[in-house]
């Protein structure tokens, strides 16, 4: 189980979207970080065989996916990003819809399991046009998870969702990435700073960093300052210095901090992800 | 509490008034239906329509007055005869013609000797009707003392025998009616052709829709009110009882207005026997009208609260007309299949479908088998429907509905138990173009449309057509020598008369004459051949196919989550192929129901014989060796082959979303073909 992706480069035009992008997962959650435009979805468009890349692979414990066709299609659960689906349908009636999409033969065992998994039981029968937001995503996170997949890649899973949605969501794919690779994309650092194994952080189609969180946080440290300044001061250090929070405290205000030289007055504290995604992506 | 009685009824007027609009709609529409039925009225046996309403209305006009109205008509009769014996050659023809065609007199009404001749002989068959009705009720008296006689009616059941008495009884008391000579179309018009009263239950569900089910969701609210639903459904009851008054009051005088412009009601207070021979009740045209008005609202008034209560046991519109066509379906099926005099005719007779034809129950004769005692259905029908009324109403008022109830009985109840569906992609594909996005309405609308344009317009056969049916029928029996013989006989009596005999023989021998020219033919009558290939009758039936399978296609290929299909094993390939599939059979059953009626029409009107005969029979086709129905087969397989590429170019017209593809294919396939036309 194992996937690499080697050189991956793809352009619309004159636009560079994806520029020999590498990297290689095993089994656990996967998040590849950027803002938007960063060319998450133009990643995953190729891995998922939706989109030819102009040059680079991927491959499956050493074969090229292409070349793999549906076989490589078979291992792949994928949940796209913001997905209008059929509305007339039923939660089930879909479910069974892909489910003969992916070709298999008895999936009633496994509907009736994922139901229950993604929290769908009460609304089972319900039109997809009926459903909020948040369901509509748990029937996208469903279906990928259909036939068992090896590989599963999730495109924003979170996108538009309330935080109680985004929690329950969440702990479903800490659970399913136990022993699946599980690739996510999305912009909310706090989505997967508490589930991801190893994150890949992009940008405008080049992957800028990527590490275990460990390993990470281990760069940023004696990086992230904590500084506590008058009102007036605010201004003149934010010209200076890449301020990623602003509290107002009983002594003060305080302003976090992420710079490589230390910072007069400042206190390393410990850094988050966050911080290294402002860090890194922060200046665009 | 009366005040707040009068508050809740108010509101519900209030709310529920644009429903009486539908009203006005139907007040539209059926006039446009009644007259469309009665397209058929004065067809003779063979189907050939003869003389039109507007001639029917002239004569009685005309001649209505008249005291010796009998022999008038009988003199018109034989002097108009006797012109058409004249042109088919009974008599020297030369001047004959000149004068078949210059004395107007004798197409006085309808400007043409053959229709003249039928409205004539319509008119002389009801005088003599209405003259010898005494004739008729003996005869109904003798049947009665031949049956007694020891026939196997009074051996097999008790109830054969007593409806027998029953009926002489009932028939001796009309001995002392006497029916008179009059515009009798009008009232028979009223009393039958087009069922206006399925007009009428279509106005009441939409009615009840609007009533009882669009106001479902605040039920809830009503029922913690100070007055709660008990007021709120005596009110509603109310208004249902208004509403079938209305629309009983509105048909009734639509279709006495229609009759009375179309044909004339001629005088209300004679007898109704004066139109309907067998009606058995003693009473006058005037009073079965107002009688009608009567049972057609006690009809409604049950229909109303049935639907009242379906309401409240469903949760959409769908469910409603589901239902609602269930009790129909069942009622229709029961008639259809239970005999006339069989034990179980309570059955046929009291059920909804005879709710919905009060007109018959007036004008015709008919005995329920109650435990082997005939009944008297009218008296039955009153009865059961004010019992039926009553009952519902109080069921109705007695019993408020709890929300909780009324989700329990849907139809398509959203909460249960884990269902499996199937795996196959083209039964999902199906479910989807059908159900999900409507198909099934979609075609059946289109057989509807079909089989109004089937049942309404009829082609009119020309007296010549038909001649030249008989004639060609006649020489495919004979030997060519034979043929040849009597054909120069027939033009030598014939000449050039233009007598529909004459022509058609003039048809024949030129027919005879081509068909030397050719290798292989034979003497085919080619009318229904040509009527199922015909460009014209077929471009109607083209334009509404496409119509249907451009509609068709944009259902099947609607798909917003290409990205996700593409990744499954099966993929976007798998997907496009049964899709396709699916298209395919829409379409094919679209094909049918476009073509169906023209060609049933070919083989009811005319026929399709001679079908392995070679097409060059008919001059149309000339130089075509293919038999007939090689010839047919191709007509139709090319039609099929453009459904399908149109299905398929629609299909990927249509990528670029709905409103382009339907825009462009209309654009494409439809404009085209009315532009032709
Ligand atoms: N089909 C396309 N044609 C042209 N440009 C595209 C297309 N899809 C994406 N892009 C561009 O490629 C870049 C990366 O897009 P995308 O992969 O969707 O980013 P992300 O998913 O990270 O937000 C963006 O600048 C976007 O505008
Ligand atoms: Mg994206």
């Amino acid at each position: 189980m194992k996937l690499e992706i080697t050189g991956l480069t793809k352009n619309y035009g004159t636009l560079r979207a994806l520029d020999g992008f590498c990297f290689t997962a095993e089994c656990g959650v996967y998040a590849i970080l950027g803002p938007n435009g960063a060319g998450k979805s133009t990643l995953i468009n190729i891995i998922t065989q939706n989109l030819a890349a102009d040059s680079g692979k991927v491959l499956w414990d050493g074969a090229e996916a292409a070349s793999l066709g549906g076989a490589f299609r078979e291992i792949l659960g994928y949940m796209p990003q913001q997905q209008q689906m059929y509305p007339r349908f039923s939660v089930e009636r879909f479910l069974y819809y892909i489910a003969a999409l992916k070709g298999l033969e008895k999936p009633e065992g496994q509907i009736n399991q994922l139901i229950e998994l993604c929290n769908l039981g009460e609304h089972r029968k319900k039109r997809l046009g009926a459903l909020s937001g948040g369901m509509k995503q748990r029937v996208l996170i469903a279906q990928a998870l259909l036939g068992d997949p090896k590989l599963v890649i999730l495109d924003e899973p979170t996108a538009g969702l309330d935080p109680k949605e985004r929690v329950r969501i969440r702990n479903l794919i800490a659970k399913v990435g136990l022993n699946r690779i599980v690739l996510i994309a999305t912009h909310i650092v706090s989505d997967v700073e508490l589930i991801a194994q190893q994150v890949l952080f992009m940008n405008k189609g080049v992957l800028v960093e990527s590490g275990g969180v460990e390993e990470l946080y281990a760069k940023m440290e004696g990086l992230v300052w904590d500084v506590v300044v008058r009102g007036e001061q605010v201004e003149a250090m934010s010209q200076c210095h890449r301020v990623v929070n602003i509290t107002q405290q009983k002594d003060g205000i305080h302003l976090r901090i992420v710079s490589d030289s230390p910072v007069e007055g400042g206190v390393a504290v410990a850094p988050c992800l966050e911080d290294m995604y402002l860090y890194l992506l922060g200046d665009i | 509490m009366m005040r707040e009685y009068i508050d809740v009824l108010i509101a519900e007027w209030k709310r529920v008034r644009v429903a009486f609009a539908v009203i006005v709609i139907l007040a539209v529409v059926a006039p446009v239906l009644l007259i469309l039925g009665e397209q058929s009225r004065f067809d003779d046996d063979w189907g050939r329509g003869g003389f039109t309403a507007a001639s029917y209305r002239a004569a009685w006009r005309e001649i209505g007055d008249d005291p010796n109205i009998g022999e008038t008509l009988q003199r018109r009769y034989d002097a108009v005869s006797a012109r058409i014996w004249a042109g088919w050659g009974w008599v020297g023809e030369d001047d004959d013609r000149q004068l078949v065609y210059e004395e107007w007199e004798l197409t006085h009404f309808t400007g043409e000797l053959f229709a003249e001749q039928q409205l004539l002989r319509f008119l002389l068959r009801q005088l003599d009707e209405v003259n010898t009705y005494s004739d008729f009720l003996d005869r109904v008296q003798e049947r009665a003392e031949n049956l007694q006689a020891g026939s196997i009616f009074g051996i097999e059941d008790g109830f054969g025998l007593r409806n027998v008495q029953r009926t002489a009884e009932d028939f001796a008391r009309l001995y002392q009616v006497t029916p008179t000579f009059d515009v009798a179309s009008g009232a028979q018009m009223i009393f039958g052709g087009f069922g206006v009263d399925w007009l009428g239950l279509i106005g009441l569900v939409v009615f009840m829709a609007v009533l009882v089910l669009s106001e479902k969701p605040s039920a809830k609210l009503l029922n913690s009110a100070k007055l709660g639903q008990r007021t709120l459904t005596v009110a509603k009851v109310k208004l249902t009882a208004f509403f079938a008054l209305l629309l009983s009051a509105t048909l009734t005088l639509v279709a006495i207005g229609t009759a009375s412009i179309h044909y004339g009601l001629g005088d209300l207070s004679r007898p109704i026997q004066s139109v309907f021979l067998g009606a058995p009740y003693i009473i006058s045209v005037g009073g079965t009208i107002l009688g009608l008005f009567a049972l057609r609202f006690g009809a409604y008034l049950c229909w109303g609260l049935l639907l009242f209560f379906i309401c409240r046991k469903v949760k959409n519109v769908g469910s409603l007309v589901a239902i609602a066509s269930l009790f129909l379906a069942t009622g229709t099926l029961l008639h259809a299949a239970i005999a006339s005099y069989s034990y179980l005719n309570i059955f046929k007779y009291v059920n909804p479908y005879t709710l919905l034809s009060p007109t018959n129950l007036l004008v015709s004769y008919v005995n329920l088998n109650l435990f082997g005692q005939p009944v008297n259905l009218l008296a039955s029908m009153v009865g059961t429907m004010a019992v039926l009324a009553v009952l519902l109403a109080i069921l109705l008022v007695a019993k408020p509905v709890s929300e909780a109830k009324s989700v329990k009985f849907a139809l398509f109840s959203s909460k249960s138990k884990p269902r499996k569906f199937s795996t196959r992609l083209f039964i999902h594909e199906n479910w989807r173009l059908y159900i999900g996005a409507g198909a099934v309405v979609l075609l059946c609308g289109m057989m509807l449309v079909q089989g109004a344009r089937f049942h309404y317009i009829r082609p009119r056969i020309a007296p010549e057509e038909g001649e030249f049916r008989a004639v060609v029928a006649y020489a495919q029996g004979l030997e060519t020598e034979e043929r040849q013989e009597w054909v120069a006989q027939e033009l030598e009596l014939h000449g050039y008369s233009h007598s529909p005999r004459a022509v058609a023989i003039r048809r024949l021998a030129e027919r005879l004459a081509y068909l030397d020219t050719q290798d292989g033919g034979e003497l085919v009558y080619e009318t229904g051949w040509l009527f199922a290939m015909d460009e014209g009758e077929n471009l109607v039936n083209a334009v509404i196919l496409a119509m249907v399978l451009i509609l068709l296609a944009i259902a099947v290929r609607e798909q917003t989550f290409v990205a996700l299909v593409r990744s499954t094993k099966h993929g976007q390939v798998r997907l496009t192929r049964t899709k396709l599939l699916t298209l395919f059979g829409a379409g094919s059953i679209a094909y049918v129901i476009a073509f169906a009626p023209t060609l049933w029409r070919a083989v009811q009107l005319f026929g399709l014989d001679s079908w392995s005969a070679a097409a060059l029979s008919i001059p149309e086709f000339a130089g075509n060796a293919m038999p007939l129905w090689a010839v047919l087969a191709v007509f139709y397989a090319v039609r099929l082959v453009a459904v399908y590429a149109i299905c398929g170019l629609v299909y990927a017209i249509s990528k670029r979303g709905a409103v382009f593809g339907l825009v462009v294919s209309v654009g494409v396939f439809v404009l085209p073909l009315v532009l032709l036309g």
